[in-house]
C-alpha cells in the first residue's frame, strides 16, 4: 500500500500526479507549454524554466483539489531528478523538497527514463526478463531488464535521438513543431518512393539517425536546386519506413538474443502509430505500449516508478541535486 | 510570529528565522553555488535547532531578483509551494534593495556579458528605477550619485565589496511591504528578456 505524490518538470511540461498503490491514479495534472515553444520551433530552456516557476503552485493546488486527499496521508514525495533541462528540473526539485520537509515525508529522486518505462505498469504488470525500447526526443535506447527495476543499457544512439531526427526532418519539410506526430500522420498518406540509406544497419544494438536525417536534408536541397517538387507525404513515408525498419529489426534481434518474455516501449515516440503497428505485427512475443496519454512527459509515470522505489526504500536526502545526465544503469535496485 | 527569510538569488545562500521581530539564527554563505542543493537542508537544520515546524511559519520574506535565473527561482519555488499547503503569508523584496538595506547607496549585481543590474537607494526607497546597464556605463551613472556607497557585487564595477547582513536588511525592508495577495501569480524579476535564439539545423 502506498500513496505517492510525484512531480515531473524535466522539459516543457509541469506535471503533478498522486498515485495510490499500483495504478489507482487520483490525479495527473499536466501544464503543457507546447504552444509557446512551437513559436520558436523547439523548446527554449529558459522560457520553460520561467513558465514552470510561474505555474508550480497552481498545478499543485489543482492536483490536491482533484485527488481529494489529505496531504498528511501521502507516504512519499517523488520527483524527476534528471535527465532533462537543468533549469526546468530545479523547479520541480524545490517544490518536492519543500513538500517533503513540510510533512516529514521521504523524498524519492526518480530517473526520467525509469518513469517512461514504468508508465507501462500503470496499465498492466511487466513480465521479466523484458526488453525496453526507449524512444523520445532525447533518447533512443535498448534496455534489458532481467528483473524489476534492473536496467542494462545494451544499445543506444551514437548521435541524434529518434525524436530529434523526426523534429529536424519536420523542420526541413516546414512542418509545425513538434514534427514527429505530423510526419507519422503524413506517412500514412504517402508511399515509400524516395531512396534513403538504412542507418547503422549492423550487428550492434546501437542506433544512428544523423545520417538518415542528413540524407533527407540533402534530398530536399538537391530537389530545390533542380527546381523539382518534393512530395512531402512520400518523403515522410520513406523517412518513417527507413527509421522504423532499423528500430524494429534491432529491437527484435535483441529480444531474441536476450530471450526476453516481452518487449515494452517507452518515451514520446511510443505514440508513433507506424511504430506501434510495425513492432506489434513483426514481433513473435508480446509488445506493450503505454496508453497514448502516458507517452509524453507526465508525473503519473514518475509516481509509477517511485512506487517501486518506495517499496524498496530507495530514498534520497534533502540535498539531492538535479543533473542533466543521470546514468540509468546506476538506478538499478539490488545490484 | 515566526518569520522565515531566504535569499538564493545571487552569490549568497541565506536562510534565517525571526521570532517576534527577534533574529533566532542566520545561515549565510557567500559564494555558494549550491543554493538548489542546500536551501532546504539549511532550512531543515534551523527548524530542528529551534524545534520549529515549517507548518508553523507565519510569514516568509524572499528576494525576487534580479540575479541568477536559476538562483532566484529557488526561494520563489519554495515560497510558492509552501503557500499552497500552509497558511503562510509572503513578502518579496528586490535583490538589489536587499543588498542596499537602509543605506544611501548604489546596489550592483553582476548580470554577466559585461553588464550589471543597478538600483539606487536611500533609506530603503528606490531613487532610480532598477535597470540593466553596461559595466562601461557605470562610472557615468556614479557621477550623479557621488556621495553614495557602492554595495552588492561591487567588485564587478571596480569597487571594494563587503559582506552584507542580508537577513537584517530584508527584515527591516519587509516592515514597509504589504503581503502578496496572489502568490500564484508571483514570478521572479528577471530584468532581462530571454534571448530566444531560433533553433536551426
Ligand atoms: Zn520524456
Amino acid at each position: 500500500m502506498s500513496l505517492i505524490l510525484a512531480i515531473e518538470s524535466s522539459c516543457d511540461e509541469m506535471s503533478i500526479a498522486i498515485l495510490k498503490d499500483k495504478r489507482e491514479l487520483l490525479c495527473n495534472v499536466i501544464a503543457s507549454q507546447i504552444d509557446t515553444h512551437r513559436l520558436f520551433g523547439g523548446v527554449v530552456p529558459e522560457i520553460a524554466s520561467r513558465m514552470h516557476v510561474e505555474c508550480v503552485s497552481t498545478v499543485l493546488k489543482t492536483a490536491l483539489q482533484q485527488s481529494c486527499i489529505n496531504i498528511e496521508d501521502i507516504d512519499a514525495i517523488a520527483v524527476t531528478k534528471g535527465p532533462g533541462l537543468v533549469g526546468s528540473l530545479h523547479v520541480g526539485m524545490q517544490a518536492a523538497k519543500t513538500l517533503a520537509l513540510t510533512y516529514h515525508k521521504p523524498l524519492i529522486g526518480v530517473h526520467h527514463i525509469a518513469g517512461h518505462i514504468y508508465a507501462n505498469e500503470l496499465v498492466e504488470d511487466i513480465e521479466y526478463p523484458c526488453l525496453c525500447l526507449v524512444v523520445s526526443g532525447g533518447h533512443s535506447e535498448l534496455v534489458y531488464m532481467e528483473k524489476e527495476f534492473s536496467f542494462e543499457v545494451i544499445g543506444q544512439t551514437l548521435d541524434d535521438a529518434i525524436g530529434e531526427a523526426y523534429d529536424k526532418v519536420g523542420r526541413v519539410l516546414h512542418l509545425p513543431y513538434p514534427g514527429g506526430p505530423v510526419i507519422d500522420k503524413m506517412a500514412k498518406e504517402g508511399k515509400h518512393s524516395y531512396h534513403l540509406p538504412l542507418p547503422l544497419n549492423d550487428d550492434s544494438y546501437n542506433f544512428s539517425f544523423s545520417g538518415l536525417k542528413s540524407a533527407v536534408i540533402n534530398l530536399c536541397h538537391n530537389a530545390s536546386q533542380r527546381n523539382e517538387e518534393i512530395i512531402p507525404q512520400d518523403l515522410a513515408c520513406s523517412f518513417q519506413e527507413v527509421a522504423l525498419e532499423v528500430l524494429v529489426s534491432k529491437t527484435l534481434k535483441a529480444a531474441k538474443d536476450y530471450q526476453v518474455k516481452e518487449i515494452i516501449v517507452a518515451g514520446g515516440v511510443s505514440a508513433n502509430s507506424g511504430l506501434r503497428e510495425k513492432l506489434t505485427q513483426e514481433s513473435p512475443i508480446k509488445v506493450m505500449f503505454p496508453p497514448m496519454k502516458y507517452c509524453t512527459d507526465n508525473a503519473a509515470m514518475i509516481a509509477s516508478a517511485a512506487r517501486i522505489m518506495y517499496e524498496n526504500q530507495c530514498f534520497s536526502a534533502l540535498d539531492l541535486s538535479v543533473k542533466p545526465t543521470y546514468d540509468l544503469e546506476e538506478e538499478s535496485i539490488g545490484e | 510570529m515566526l518569520s522565515l527569510l531566504m535569499d538564493t538569488s545571487n552569490q549568497y545562500l541565506m536562510v534565517a528565522l525571526y521570532e517576534d521581530g527577534k533574529c533566532l539564527d542566520v545561515i549565510q554563505e557567500l559564494g555558494s553555488k549550491k543554493q538548489s542543493e542546500n536551501a532546504i537542508p539549511y532550512l531543515e537544520k534551523l527548524l530542528n535547532q529551534y524545534h520549529k515546524e515549517l507548518k508553523d511559519v507565519d510569514e516568509m520574506i524572499i528576494t525576487k531578483g534580479p540575479g541568477s535565473y536559476t538562483g532566484e527561482r529557488v526561494a520563489m519555488t519554495i515560497a510558492k509551494t509552501l503557500s499552497v499547503v500552509t497558511s503562510i503569508k509572503m513578502k518579496s523584496i528586490s535583490s538589489l534593495a536587499a543588498y542596499a538595506g537602509l543605506q544611501k547607496c548604489v546596489s550592483v549585481i553582476d548580470a554577466r556579458s559585461q553588464k550589471v543590474f543597478v538600483g539606487v537607494f536611500n533609506q530603503g526607497k528606490a531613487v532610480l528605477k532598477e535597470q540593466l546597464i553596461l559595466i562601461s556605463e557605470f562610472e557615468e551613472l556614479m557621477k550623479e550619485y557621488k556621495d553614495y556607497e557602492v554595495v552588492g557585487q561591487a567588485e564587478v564595477v571596480g569597487y571594494p565589496s563587503q559582506e552584507i547582513d542580508l537577513a537584517k536588511n530584508m527584515y527591516l525592508l519587509a516592515q514597509n511591504e504589504e503581503y502578496i495577495d496572489n502568490v500564484d501569480a508571483l514570478v521572479p524579476c528577471y530584468l532581462k528578456d530571454v534571448e530566444a535564439k531560433k533553433i536551426c539545423l
